[in-house]
């Protein structure tokens, strides 16, 4: 359990910065394009970028500057900041002394909910609205895995907390 | 449960309190209190073998079986 909680540490951490990066990312580009703050350019018509912060350095670029692309990009790096987000939650959950928790299997609940339904929702509407090159098919089809794994993990998790539920009532 | 646990009887004999006896048994009074109102879902022998040596008693003495 040892090697499984040094994992499980520095999993957390790791994903707690991807997440908070992904999502202050995604307020960033927002509140960008709807505020036109400075960071906010168009160099081209119908082209736009997205400075960092207090800089002239591009951040993000866009190759169209419509409604359907920005949402695209701004959900999608929101998706994979609540994804992090989760994620450190379950790595959270096995980092604990006392690993079968009812907070542990409601973590692993929310993490395949927003894999096996959210996910494959949101990726047919990116796929339908996206004209860039991204690779949706694949990315659904291991979230969905992931989901699946998730699922899994659940049940066992449900049946290791009834049992030592049990077991904590044998004095 | 057809098993019912009479330690509060012991205690009164004994002129001890539950959370004492919690105290030597080294288990919660929480623990104590599962045991004593019939929600524990078995007792380990340890345990039992320490109720008796600390009560001067039978198991006989703590549990007792009344068919429902």
């Amino acid at each position: 359990m040892k090697l499984v909680r040094i994992i499980s540490v520095i999993g957390f951490y790791v994903t707690r910065l991807a997440a908070f990066a992904y999502l202050i990312t995604a307020l960033y580009v927002l509140l960008s394009v709807l505020l036109k703050l400075p960071g906010y350019e168009m160099p081209e018509h119908n082209k736009f970028s997205i400075n960092y912060p207090f800089s002239n350095k591009h951040f993000l670029n866009g190759s169209e500057n419509t409604a359907a692309y920005i949402f695209e990009m701004v959900a999608l790096i929101f998706f994979y900041g609540v994804f992090f987000l989760l994620l450190g939650n379950v790595f959270k959950t096995f980092e604990q002394k006392k690993l079968f928790t009812s907070q542990g299997v409601s973590h692993l609940k929310r993490f395949y909910i927003l894999n096996l339904f959210i996910c494959p929702v949101l990726f047919v509407i990116l796929m339908i609205l996206s004209h860039e090159d991204i690779s949706y098919p694949i990315l659904l089809v291991a979230h969905i895995v992931i989901g699946i794994f998730s699922l899994f993990l659940v049940a066992i998790f449900n049946q290791g907390l009834k049992l030592q539920n049990d077991q904590d009532l044998y004095i | 449960m057809p098993i019912v646990v009479n330690i509060d009887v012991m205690l009164a004999k004994r002129k001890m309190q539950s959370k004492d006896l919690a105290e030597k048994l080294d288990i919660t009074p929480a623990n104590l209190s599962i045991l004593k109102t019939g929600k524990a879902k078995g007792i380990r022998f340890d345990t039992l073998n320490a109720i008796c040596k600390i009560l001067i008693c039978q198991p006989g003495d703590v549990l007792e079986f009344v068919d429902e």
